[in-house]
């Protein structure tokens, strides 16, 4: 049946094959080991979460919808256990990073409107890309727009963060070890408790979501261990857009984001020496290999201007808010909050309020049945 | 059948995009150990220290 499949999408199985082979070479014998696991991480990644359908918004629209709290649940559970392998590696080990963030204005306008973007979109930074890989169309728009969206939020990020901050705080971040692991697990309980209570449905979580939420975490703690930094995927995607700006001829470096030692490093360096955009492509293409495999690649023609535009306007917001709220729904709700900072929780917050305006702004479009 | 190229054409051109980037890029040289320079790395972004500890 495999054998099949990968007959009937040849040239998509050819393009992944010989994409994968030449960027494990390149990353092994030019940028190290590291990054050839890291980029082995991101297929991983891509396969999990395409075959698992582990999602963030469409989670977050059936809580919408329905005040069916399954979905969020289960991302609580992936970033309790996450929080497990993250917090003891940070705290006993300084040369690995927590996420962190200051608790800005630019934060809270970031994640809502991220929030709104996801629910127009109908797919958040994970779920763009593993889509992209199983060659959806609609989300091929969503990324080129996010890619857009994450460059304009670089160029407004450092006025943005004057407008007001107050710097990172890590929760329990005084604290012995226990005290803090402690603490932060109270709280994500605590909420998700909350979360349990409100919910009018049954709380389903089967079998499937748990071996997605082990696998996913342990490649979060691999991710950690092998770059450092916890996973993320907007930064990959602003430093995509930067090099395109570069390429159409535009004075990159005449924008502050771009003289930071961070953003100017990845800029001068390959993509696939970046981590981020490394993973990222690693997830893509991870994605494209399952579908490749177990299936025949679908022919979507279900557009409409309306999905179109939905799909431009809200790959556009959630590229504009992540960047502006220092992550995504994977950088800053589930590296932040697993790294212990108060910033992934205010993130998740003001998304979680942007989201339910933009599912009501689905609603009021007609778009629901649409997308 | 269009729509089945698009989707090819739109993977083929974001890898012939990774892959020009990565002939084009100067070879600098690259640290075997990826981690970031701590000391002015304070947020996912990159953004320095000073604008954000401040």
């Amino acid at each position: 049946m495999y054998l099949k499949n990968i007959r009937q999408n040849s040239s998509f199985a050819l393009l992944s094959a010989v994409s994968i082979i030449l960027i494990l070479s390149i990353t092994f014998f030019e940028y190290g080991f590291n990054n050839t696991i890291l980029f082995f991480i991101g297929i991983l990644l891509g396969i999990t979460f395409i075959s698992t359908s582990f999602g963030f918004s469409s989670g977050w629209t059936v809580f919408f919808r329905d005040l069916d709290s399954s979905s969020i649940l289960k991302q609580f559970m992936l970033i309790g256990l996450t929080s497990l392998f993250i917090l003891p590696t940070v705290h006993f080990f300084e040369s690995y990073n927590p996420t962190i963030a200051p608790i800005s204005i630019s934060l809270l306008i970031g994640s809502f409107i991220f929030g709104i973007g996801m629910q127009l979109s109908n797919g958040c930074a994970s779920g763009t890309l593993f889509s992209v890989g199983s060659s959806n169309t609609k989300m091929m728009i969503v990324l080129v727009f996010f890619v857009i969206g994450s460059f304009v939020g670089s160029l407004i990020l450092p006025s943005a963060i004057n407008i007001g901050s107050i710097k990172p705080i890590l929760i329990g971040g005084d604290f012995n070890f226990i005290k803090k692991i402690l603490l932060n697990t109270s709280i994500l309980l605590g909420i998700a408790f909350i979360f349990y209570k409100v919910s009018r449905k049954k709380i389903i979580i089967n079998f499937k979501d748990i071996i997605a939420i082990i696998i996913i975490s342990v490649l979060c703690l691999m991710c950690l261990l092998f770059s450092g930094y916890t996973w993320g995927i907007t930064f990959g995607l602003t430093v995509w857009g930067g090099k395109l700006w570069s390429l159409a001829g535009g004075d990159i470096y005449s924008f502050t984001f771009w003289n930071w030692t961070r953003p100017a490093q990845a800029l001068e360096s390959s993509l696939l020496s970046e981590v981020s955009s490394l993973m990222n492509i690693g997830m893509i293409l991870g994605s494209l290999t399952y579908v490749v495999i177990t299936k025949r690649i679908i022919l979507s023609y279900n557009f409409n201007l309306k999905i179109i535009s939905a799909s431009i306007i809200g790959g556009l917001l959630m590229g504009i808010g992540a960047r502006l709220a220092f992550g995504c729904n994977i950088g800053a709700f589930l590296g932040g909050i697993s790294s212990g900072s108060l910033h992934g929780w205010v993130w998740f917050l003001f998304a979680l309020f942007g989201g339910w305006i933009g599912f009501k702004l689905r609603n009021y479009l007609n778009l629901n049945n649409a997308l | 059948m269009i729509m089945k190229s698009f989707q090819f054409i739109f993977i083929l051109v974001f890898l012939l995009f990774v892959f020009y980037d990565y002939l084009n890029s100067p070879n600098l040289e690259h640290k075997q150990d990826s981690k970031l320079d701590k000391s002015s790395n304070c947020a996912p972004c990159g953004a320095p220290c000073e604008l954000i500890k401040k």
